[in-house]
């Protein structure tokens, strides 16, 4: 029997969750959880070092250090460690082999960020039998804050969020919590645009599911098959969709970039600097300072476009958090479709 | 107007206001005091119960309004209301207002725990919760032993949530239920008492991103140390639509979103009324009169035709009052209207809003 609207509407909020208020399974990431597990096997080659967890914001790096508590021997997290706000007080009270600390990513200011590795480094220097387990987005990639680590080592597979991958996650959940076999719920055509493989890579579950659940709120709360479909999607999008803009050329920009997006199906490497400026000469922008101004910040800033550069300082000392390749945002991506 | 033609239109502006008995203030409108919020705001009952019934019913909700159109006057009024009803709706509402707080320093997750504890006990020990709750529960989260009599107990509590510059540790020391972490907490007061608690954030209008980031990262690492249940935890953000981006960007989750809109002419006129009450020569003495009958609406309707803010709408009508009184003493009217001629051209709706919703060209060649 399909599953009906009324059913996936009163568990939604457990089915879509993303945070911890409902206590998930977790699905998946064997690899990477095997990957970590062997790491760990034999710490002496870590200590004095850092393992660094570095991918998109919303992608499941904290809960998947929640599931690699044992594994790693990670001593009760009465107090989170962050990035940005890391003392050196609190690393000398962090105790066990292995400390962990988390948010070294684009919510920071960059100065917090560059002090709060350096710290880490130092305290890594000093107290030879620790090891820092950082996560963080792709900022952690940067090569200035890697050269405050006295050495490092990235987790090389944390699975991007893929379509096998979200089916999946959603297929136990409904498992889990309608207590009956799950049925899809969701087209196929809207899978390809809620995790595109090109953009797997900058492919978040949090903004997903939080899409996903918006989108179920909209749903009668009838006993109808539940089918949720990208005209579904669309509709929603074009409901919800505000940019908040300046000029008129920043409006002209997204028409001919969505004209763009309808044309070019294929993301794998995403739009370059030099690709978006182009669309950008269109709507009248002459130079790239001018075109990152008043497009790629506010894009960037209201979640339109996403980033899979390393973030970092620029030759004028200014900390760039988008810097490309660049994505469309899921919202974008829809509304291209219209 | 060049200097002379201003200080006389001041002057009879001065002369006016004494005239039919209005304060020196008007027509301002300065930020209406706590205590008289709900008999001076000028709400629409219809967006209110909207708002209700969202906070009522949702977890997290987002609050946008324009920039310069009354968000801090709301998020207070909605405050106050829910602080009155406290007990009634078992409800322990926290106001993390960035305008206040974090001023000096950055939101940190330590800072934001604490400014939430602080008010956690604050908010248990200002109301009688002991006549509708399990005492022994209760008097563990604040510390009471039966030594004492409880008011007198309660007072010199509150001495302890005043410290300034504030001192935690000593907050501590006299509530030792605090040290648990927040989520902990949290969900003492949502099992033991069916309390949920219940942050409400304000921002400055003109605040700059990165406290709403470290606000961001704090409240998620807040969240992801662990565990606090769906209902132990309410969320409420009074936001401008860019604030609004900020606060989901990074750690985006289902918010309920509701849009308060602009104030109407007709209600900023209406703000006027509450406000303003001229006292004019009577047979007998001085009467109350309404505002209207010595200050006509035009004055508002054509500023608000004009002006992108509140603010913005009572400098046109400072503006186009001054205008009108740039006359003769003796030409000073007592009913004052706008110059004919002052007024702009009519039209629908607010010169710059509301915002232009962006618009999907159709696909070019």
């Amino acid at each position: 029997m399909p599953i009906t609207n009324q059913e996936i509407k009163r568990v939604a909020r457990q089915l879509f969750s993303s945070s911890r208020a409902y206590v998930t399974p977790f699905y998946n990431r064997t690899t990477s959880k095997q990957e970590l597990a062997n790491l760990f096997a034999d710490r002496s080659p870590l200590h004095g070092g850092a393992v660094l967890i570095s991918a998109p914001m919303g992608t499941g790096k904290t809960f998947f250090i929640d599931q690699m508590t044992a594994v790693l021997k990670l001593e009760g997290r009465a107090k989170p460690l962050l990035v940005g706000e890391v003392s050196e007080r609190d690393l000398q009270q962090a105790k066990g082999e292995v400390f962990f600390i988390d948010e070294g990513d684009i919510k920071t200011n960059w100065s917090d960020l560059d002090r709060g590795i350096q710290l880490i480094g130092q305290h890594l220097r000093d107290n030879q039998q620790q090891v820092g387990l950082v996560l963080g987005d792709y900022t952690l990639r940067n090569p200035s804050l890697l050269g405050h680590l006295p050495k490092h080592r990235f987790l090389q597979t944390f699975e991007p969020l893929d379509r096998a991958f979200l089916q999946g996650v959603i297929e136990q959940r409904m498992a889990e919590y309608l207590k009956r076999r799950p049925e899809e719920i969701i087209e196929p055509a809207l899978y390809d645009i809620l995790v595109p493989d090109g953009a797997a890579h900058v492919n978040s579950f949090r903004a997903i599911l939080t899409f996903l659940e918006g989108l179920v709120r909209t749903l009668p709360g009838d006993r109808q098959p539940c089918w949720l479909t990208v005209e579904q999607a669309k509709n929603y999008v074009q409901d919800n969709f505000d940019p908040q803009f300046t000029t008129d050329r920043q409006a002209d920009f997204l028409n001919f970039f969505l004209d763009h997006l309808a044309e070019r199906p294929d993301l794998e490497q995403g739009f370059d600097q030099s690709e978006m400026l182009l669309l950008g000469k269109r709507a009248g922008y002459g130079d790239w300072l001018e075109f990152r101004e008043e497009i790629i910040d506010p894009f960037g800033l209201q979640g339109l476009l996403l980033s899979r550069g390393v973030p970092g300082l620029d030759a004028d000392g200014r900390f760039v958090r988008w810097p490309g390749p660049y994505y469309p945002s899921l919202m974008l991506t829809l509304m291209a479709e219209g | 107007m060049n200097q002379t033609e201003q200080s006389r239109a001041e002057k009879n502006l001065v002369f006016w206001r004494s005239l039919v008995g209005l304060d020196p203030e008007f027509p301002t409108l300065s930020p209406i005091p706590e205590r008289e919020l709900p008999s001076l705001m000028v709400l629409d009952p219809g967006q209110i119960d909207g708002l209700r019934s969202s906070l009522g019913s949702h977890q997290l909700t987002q609050v946008v309004v324009e920039p310069g159109w009354g968000c801090t006057s709301l998020f207070r009024y909605m405050l106050g209301e829910v602080r009155d009803r406290a007990m009634e709706r078992l409800l322990l509402p926290v106001s993390i207002d960035l305008e206040h707080l974090f001023r000096k320093d950055s939101v940190t997750l330590d800072g934001l725990e604490e400014e939430i504890k602080r008010q956690m006990i604050g908010l248990l020990l200002d109301n009688p919760w002991e006549q509708s709750l399990n005492r022994d529960y209760y008097f563990e989260c604040i510390h009471f032993e039966y030594a004492t009599d409880l008011s007198s107990y309660k007072s010199h509590m509150r001495q302890f949530l005043f410290d300034r510059p504030p001192a935690f540790r000593r907050l501590l020391a006299q509530f030792p239920w605090l040290k648990e972490a927040l989520p902990d907490l949290l969900n003492y007061l949502l099992h033991n008492f069916r309390i949920q608690t219940a942050l409400y954030f304000h921002f400055p209008r003109d605040i700059q991103p990165q406290p709403l980031r470290d606000l961001v990262r704090s409240i998620k690492a807040s969240h992801e140390r662990g565990g606090v249940e769906y209902a132990a935890l309410r969320e409420v953000y009074f936001c401008t639509p860019l604030q609004k981006v900020e606060i989901e960007r990074d750690f985006q989750r289902p918010f309920n979103v509701l849009r308060y809109p602009r104030y109407t002419a007709a209600q900023i006129y209406a703000m006027l009324l509450k406000r303003y009450t001229p006292n004019v020569p009577g047979f007998r003495g001085r009467n109350q009169v309404g505002l209207d009958a010595v200050f006509s609406e035009r004055f508002v309707q054509d500023a608000w035709r004009g002006a992108a803010t509140l603010g913005g709408v009572v400098e046109q009508v400072q503006t186009a009052v001054l205008q009108r009184l740039d006359c003769a003493e003796a030409d000073v009217p007592f009913l004052l209207e706008p110059v004919p001629t002052a007024s702009p051209a009519v039209a629908a709706t607010p010169a710059t809003t509301p915002r232009k919703k962006f618009e999907r060209k159709p696909r070019t060649a």
